[in-house]
């Protein structure tokens, strides 16, 4: 590893060659040059995967299916965003008690993911240990309540979805076959515990030392009349975006950079922005449960939160909102007549947007009036977040160049991990670009 | 009986493969299951019963079909077995987050198939899939409800 500072005019620079505890396969270089960040990269070598390739000729009832299995943790959110943009170029809306269980889905895969993130992947960066094993030795009871939410988003996922893993019964137009009410009140209890024990850790969390780094962002995000945003919303931002998500095209744009695997995305004219939690929240927070309101005061935070370090704290809020919304979902369920509504395809596009754990993900597809896919665009929050996971990188190691090397170094980690990145999401897909070489004059 | 993996990452499919072979030759009361390799996943999966066996595929560097066994409950699982995930926890962290947590069963044994190409699409490599089979063969004689309680 280079060396920093001394003796050099304060060039060196920081690398990881393999980032520790994100989802995927991705690295980080910041060079600096006589005290300034010169060069920042986030490097995502995991291959791609071609997704929005092969879904070209697939039925538009196969999309939820297919695009589920681009990630292990937030498989509901492909399934949610496909569906939606399924039934748009459709003309069909799912709405009463089918929409609120796919709330209560989602409410599963945010509780599986959060937990994953906040207790075993980002609790031991402020704890100070070097993973979740080494944690886990000093504080097995911080493993064995991340293994038990983890167990409560499954098992939510398992009785919704078929299995907690890769989800099988999410069908555009509703589910294939539904639980019974006694299978649903089984969740209430494990339930009731998952929000206690969130709130107990909220105030405990409250207590780590956060680096100060606030930052100016444009927060993106759903907004919803009356939710606190899943599936649906306008897309707003707090620097005047306020579009239909039908308008993302005309608002965000797809650049290739050398060193990514992933797209880079971009609000045209203004740059980068920040989807996610903290986007959410601070977005949203009006629309939080007053439990979940009342928890984040008492954690410190305002309803604006522009510190990534303190993510840890909002998604802990967002994980006792969705327990909080689960609940409520399960109080006054009522079974659905049938478990999907009939869509037909015809000729059209549609788009969906919904807030998967890590922030919007976008869907739009093109379909023939048979129903088969002619192109298909999936941008998920990951490749939507890595120019502004860039400019913190170098921002922060700019406001903090007298760390010692190690230290730098696993901030910049700790940095990176603010944004839960999913490296297998953002590498769904790379634009190839031929070149005839003969055509060239070889 | 957990088969850990990826069977669309070539020779990551080692452990599908073996509980494959299994649901022809093992004897009735065994469990049989697979698995991504999620480290909650898999602490899950055996947290009701009293003796497990999984099988992972590795990349340690020796020869592929290569196959390995160890006794998780009474030695730490060998370095080259952690960290080898994509997705962060794999088996290697399962085992010594339960071992920490005291969520290990009473007897978990780990066999370890070496692979050799793991890149999405691929198949089996010969070699990976003839030690599948043979190792399932193997497990099929000693998984009788009687030979496990022993």
């Amino acid at each position: 590893m280079p060396d920093k500072g001394e003796g050099n005019g304060g060039s060196f620079t920081v690398s990881v060659e393999a980032l520790a505890r994100v989802e995927g396969e991705g690295g980080m270089w910041v060079a600096v040059r006589d005290g300034r960040v010169a060069e920042v990269k986030l490097n995502i070598y995991e291959p791609p995967r071609f997704f929005e390739g092969f879904m070209r000729g697939r039925r538009f009832n196969e999309a939820p299916d297919i695009t589920a299995r681009i990630c292990g943790i937030c498989p509901v959110a492909y399934q949610m965003s496909s569906c939606h943009a399924m039934e748009m170029a459709c003309g069909v809306v799912v709405d009463g008690p089918l929409r609120s269980l796919r709330r209560l889905l989602y409410c599963g895969e945010w509780i599986e993911s959060h937990a994953l993130h906040v207790f075993m992947l980002h609790a031991p960066d402020f704890l100070g240990y070097e993973s979740a094993i080494h944690m886990a030795q000093d504080h097995p009871e911080v493993v064995q309540t991340a293994l038990k939410l983890k167990k409560v988003g499954n098992d939510i996922l398992a009785l919704l979805g078929g299995r907690a893993v890769h989800p099988i019964n999410v069908r555009v137009g509703g589910f294939y076959r539904l639980p019974s009410k006694r299978q649903f009140a089984a969740l209430l209890e494990p339930l009731e515990w998952a929000r206690s024990a969130c709130l107990e850790t909220l105030d405990l969390a409250a207590g780590f030392d956060f680096p100060d780094f606030e930052q100016d962002y444009e927060f993106v995000a759903l907004r919803h009349p009356d939710e606190y945003p899943f599936n649906e919303g306008r897309l707003v931002s707090d620097k005047g975006l306020d579009i239909d998500i039908e308008d993302y095209d005309a608002h965000f744009e797809e650049i290739h950079v050398e060193h990514s695997n992933a797209l880079h995305a971009r609000l045209k004219g203004r740059g980068n922005y920040f989807v996610g939690p903290l986007a959410r929240y601070s977005l949203n927070f009006d629309r939080l449960s007053p439990l979940a309101q009342e928890a984040a005061r008492r954690a410190g935070l305002e309803p604006v939160c522009r510190n990534p370090f303190k993510s840890i704290l909002v998604r802990l809020v967002e994980l006792v909102w969705a327990c909080d919304e689960a609940l409520r979902i399960l109080g006054d369920v009522e079974l659905p007549t049938t478990p999907s509504v009939p869509v037909e395809p015809r000729d059209g596009i549609g788009h969906g947007c919904t807030e998967a754990p890590r922030g919007i993900l976008y869907h739009r597809y093109r379909i023939d009036a048979e129903g088969s896919i002619l192109d298909a665009t999936i941008i998920p929050p990951t490749s939507q977040n890595q120019p502004t996971i860039e400019s913190d990188l170098a921002r922060f190691v700019e406001q903090n160049l007298t760390l010692s090397h190690e230290d730098l170094t696993w901030q910049c980690e700790q940095a990176i991990r603010n944004y839960d990145p999913c490296i297998s999401c953002a590498t769904h897909f790379l634009e190839l670009e031929l070149v005839d070489a003969d055509a060239e004059g070889d | 009986m957990v088969g850990v993996g990826n069977p669309m990452r070539g020779d990551d499919g080692a452990g599908h493969a073996v509980v494959d072979e299994l649901r022809r030759l093992a004897p009735a009361g065994v469990d049989l299951t697979t698995a991504s390799g999620d480290a909650a996943e898999l602490i899950e999966s055996w947290s009701s019963a009293e003796h497990v066996i999984v099988v992972d595929a590795s990349a340690s560097g020796q020869p592929a079909g290569t196959v390995s066994h160890f006794d998780a409950v009474h030695e730490p699982v060998p370095a080259r077995m952690r960290g080898s995930s994509s997705h962060g926890l794999g088996v290697g962290e399962a085992v010594e987050l339960a071992r920490a947590v005291g969520r290990l069963p009473a007897r978990l044994e780990v066999y370890a198939l070496e692979g050799r190409d793991f890149s999405s699409g691929a198949a089996l490599s010969a070699e990976v899939l003839r030690a599948a089979r043979a190792l399932a063969r193997g497990l099929a004689g000693s998984l009788s409800p009687t030979a496990l309680d022993g």
